[in-house]
């Protein structure tokens, strides 16, 4: 409760006391004391009144009606922001052209352009196998790029088991910033050609699931695509010695008393990987690359549906 | 009596009534100051806060916004071939600063190439004239956006020229530079030339006036701080002085007049 309240409140008790007291006393005294408080109470109540007047007044001088103020300070507080605003709008402007800057310093770094130029075209290579997947020339391109191209004879070869080899098991992407060289060059461009092509197989054998079934379903689908646009002719030049090469292994180890048990303990390469059979033997063969395929067929289980389809392919060209 | 009593008592209560009224008008009026004084406080706090972070952006902000522009073949054999040099011997020749101050200013824009060198010569971190500007762009070892930046201005020495590009961006430059930018930037530079011109203007014998002061700035090294006066020689000798007296009291007189 107020000050201002509690008065009021006062003064109508005051009131009501005074109105009680005049109807209830006759004597003439009393009525002229409360004529005399009453009087005074008027005094005060006007005196009390005039204070509160006078300090309203001076509050709304002082103060005034104070409702446009918060619009005021808005409007300050604009004129504060335009300040800054008017220097980042230059900044920005020196900031552009710093960015020109840099673009015409990057135009001057050939290098960066050159990699990009060579992406570009590899993208498209790898992209261009994928439109023609299963097309003649895609098979074409697949038996081709595993061998190397003599352009004296122009013809393919192959270089003991390497062949076989650019498609290993699993891949490393070649670094992509290798410089071929200029691209113009017709001897370059075949050599990059074929590395684009190797890798989007490689890409390719990667995404393919080596379980046995898997590899035998594989097998069915594709043969006659094998069949039919790899020549015997080429078979007999490109292939025929590693596929004979590898039944042949096969036949030996699995042969051999405690092949399984060997071959568990070497997944890997290793030293004493070559002793088994005997030194001898693998020594007698090209190439190392041929056991450990078994290898890892046999850590795979894939092996006995591997040397099935090779032994198909064998039959196949042999007849 | 009575009657007068009952009276007294009845007016006494309305003054009291009366004498409530207005201080309960007082005291709305001192909660809502109160209220505004607060929201003025939040406001300033809000302020402060946003003046603040304007502020960082201004010192953080020396970066760069990337941009690029397509060139015909032959212009980009050019353009490769002049930054290529640049990068090896940090120069260009006259041929290329020309060809690719076309090709930039053809994209960026003329305008935009002003805002820009103005921009260049601000030093954000204390909101001034940036007093390295001037040794950057004629640097031996500039940069490229320096060399740019001269390649262009020297465009503007002749003095046709000089006055048709202030005609034509006057409007917008005096828009986008507010005053403040201008007191805390550009006005010293701006009075100080003004009043050394005045002074040349003075002298009986401005060659042996020209004379003492070049002598004094070879001899003590204050150049610097004879830059005004040598300004103006500078600018006799481009004959573009009378031209750029009048641009910059306009500039002095438009600012002063706001």
């Amino acid at each position: 409760m107020t000050l201002a309240l509690k008065i009021i409140l006062a003064s109508a008790i005051f009131y009501t006391l005074i109105v009680v007291l005049v109807t209830q006393s006759k004597r003439k005294s009393i009525l002229l004391t409360l004529l005399l408080l009453s009087g005074l109470f008027f005094v005060g109540a006007s005196f009390y009144a005039y204070i509160e007047y006078v300090g309203y007044q001076k509050r709304v001088e002082k103060y005034g009606l104070h409702e446009l103020g918060a619009i005021e300070i808005i409007d300050k507080d604009l004129s504060t922001e335009n300040e800054y605003a008017g220097f980042k709008y230059f900044q920005d402007y020196r900031n552009s052209l710093s960015g020109y800057e840099v673009f015409l310093l990057e135009m001057g770094l050939n290098d960066s352009d050159h990699f990009s130029y060579q992406n570009t075209l590899r993208d498209e290579i790898m992209q261009n196998m994928e439109n023609e997947e299963y097309s003649e020339t895609y098979w074409n391109t697949t038996f081709n790029i595993a061998f190397e191209y003599n352009r004296d004879t122009k013809l393919y070869q192959r270089p003991n088991y390497n062949a076989l080899y650019v498609v290993p098991a699993a891949f490393e992407y070649p670094d992509h910033e290798v410089d071929f060289g200029d691209l113009n060059d017709s001897g370059n461009y075949s050599f990059f050609e074929r590395s684009c092509q190797v890798l989007y197989i490689c890409q390719k054998v990667k995404t393919i699931d080596r379980s046995a079934q898997s590899i035998t379903n594989h097998w069915k689908s594709n043969k006659p695509y094998i069949y039919t646009f790899f020549s015997k002719s080429k078979y007999d030049v490109l292939c025929k010695q590693v596929v004979d090469d590898l039944i042949e292994i096969h036949d030996t180890i699995t042969a051999t008393q405690n092949y399984e048990e060997f071959y568990q303990m070497y997944d890997v390469s290793d030293d004493v990987f070559l002793d088994f059979p005997s030194s001898a033997y693998t020594s007698s063969f090209e190439y190392s690359w041929s056991f450990s395929f078994w290898d890892r067929r046999f850590a795979e289980n894939n092996a006995s549906e591997v040397y099935d389809i090779l032994k198909e392919i064998q039959n196949h060209y042999t007849n | 009596m009575k009657k007068a009593i009952i009276i007294l008592g009845i007016f006494g209560l309305g003054l009291v009534g009366v004498a409530y009224y207005f201080s309960h008008e007082s005291l709305k009026i001192l909660e809502r100051v109160e209220e505004e004084e607060h929201i003025k406080e939040v406001i300033l706090e809000n302020e402060t806060i946003a003046d603040e972070s304007a502020r960082e952006e201004l010192m953080y902000g020396n970066t760069f916004i990337y941009q690029s522009f397509d060139l015909a073949q032959s212009e980009y054999a050019i353009v490769n071939h002049c930054m290529q040099n640049f990068h090896t011997n940090g120069k260009l020749d006259a041929f290329c600063l020309n060809t690719i101050l076309d090709a930039l200013v053809g994209d960026f824009g003329e305008e935009a190439f002003i805002n820009a060198v103005i921009g260049s010569s601000i030093n954000y971190d204390n909101l001034a004239l940036d007093h390295t500007f001037l040794d950057n762009l004629f640097s031996e070892r500039a940069s490229l956006a320096n060399a740019l930046s001269l390649g262009f201005l020297n465009r503007y020495r002749n003095p046709n020229r000089l006055q048709q590009a202030f005609d034509r961006y006057k409007a917008n430059v005096f828009r986008s530079v507010p005053k403040s930018l201008y007191q805390k930037v550009f006005e010293k530079q701006v009075v100080e030339c003004l009043s050394a011109y005045k002074e040349i203007m003075e002298q009986t014998n401005k060659k042996t006036f020209f004379e003492g002061i070049y002598f004094k700035a070879d001899t003590q090294n204050l150049h610097a701080q004879y830059w005004k006066y040598t300004f103006w020689k500078r600018r006799e000798m481009e004959k573009n002085d009378k031209i750029l007296y009048a641009i910059l009291t306009e500039i002095k007189n438009h600012y002063s007049a706001q």
